[in-house]
């Protein structure tokens, strides 16, 4: 299970890594969330050098603010402190594999 | 499902059945083979007519169509493990295996992985068009449909596999909401994702 990041500088700590992290916005009662869990879970897994993290978008509010989080789930992808790529809503494990490889891609390609 | 093993409700015995619910019994004995009427439909068969028109309803599910049975176990595999429905996960690896499943097909299923369930393009897209059905049905875009049509996806192939979501969710909730237990005729391990009885045969 993904860990709820609690903080702005624990965010920015998280996404500044050298390696992708997927940060998922969420919210309470999202219940598309709910059923998107166990696809990033095992998406996760399958793709093993992504890390996933969630943020409470109703919490963390100056951070969805920055990255314009205007409904749940939203999904942005980070490299190095900056945002690569982003989805809104459901998607199964099979579409989110795609996804990372599609960018882990293009960073072995850069 | 709850850490309580013992039902909600009262699960009548096949042998104590009369009436209607002797007869729902009956039917899902001559197609499931004795000593297979499972606890789902022992809990239907509070409501006899329900637990007949439920069983009718898996019947034409599974017994008609062009959507290969197999296809159809695999949605209510992963289904089952969304809905966090312990039982109906042996349940339908159960009869992933007794549709020529292996153990990684089954394990496929359990981990959403459409490409690696042994089935043809058109099954593997119509399986994740599935579970993205299930996530969001509202999120559905047209483009998601022209995708498993232009595999060879038709109309009826695509409520056909609707069908299956809906019915999968659908005895999940009941199993789960009822606690109805698992079935003596199931031998899945979900830790090991194994079939235990295979001990016994080897």
């Amino acid at each position: 299970m993904p860990r709820l990041l609690s903080s702005e500088t624990e965010f920015a700590q998280t996404v500044a890594a050298p390696t992708i992290t997927l940060v998922e916005f969420t919210g309470p009662n999202c219940i598309i969330c709910k059923r998107l869990e166990p696809m990033i879970d095992t998406a996760a897994q399958r793709a093993g050098e992504v890390d996933v993290v969630k943020v409470d978008a109703s919490e963390l509010t100056g951070v969805a603010e920055q990255h314009a989080i205007r409904s749940v789930p939203t999904l942005i992808l980070f490299r190095d402190g900056k945002a690569l790529d982003r989805r809104t809503g459901f998607a199964t494990a099979a579409e989110l594999l795609r996804w990372f490889d599609e960018h882990a891609s293009a960073e072995a390609a850069s | 499902m709850s850490d309580n093993t013992e039902p909600y409700i009262d699960l009548t015995p096949t042998d104590a059945a009369t009436g209607d619910l002797k007869k729902l019994y009956d039917d899902l004995e001559r197609v499931r083979g004795k000593g297979r009427v499972s606890n789902l439909f022992k809990g239907y068969g509070k409501f006899p007519a329900l637990g007949q028109a439920n069983f009718t309803r898996l019947n034409v599910l599974l017994g008609q169509g062009n959507l290969s049975v197999k296809l159809k176990e695999a949605v209510m595999v992963a289904l089952a493990e969304i809905n966090h429905c312990l039982y109906c996960v042996n349940f339908h690896a159960t009869a992933m295996k007794a549709q020529g499943a292996s153990l990684e097909e089954i394990s496929a299923a359990r981990t959403f992985d459409p490409h690696n369930l042994g089935l043809s393009a058109k099954e593997a897209a119509l399986f994740d068009f599935a579970l993205k059905a299930n996530g969001d049905p509202h999120g559905v875009k047209r483009e998601d449909v022209e995708a498993v049509r232009a595999l060879g996806a038709s109309d009826a192939d695509l409520v056909e596999v609707l069908e299956t979501v809906n019915t999968g969710n659908s005895f999940n909730l009941f199993a789960g909401a009822l606690n109805v237990g698992a079935d003596d005729f199931l031998h899945y391990s979900l830790e090991e994702s194994r079939f235990l009885d295979d001990d016994k045969a080897a």
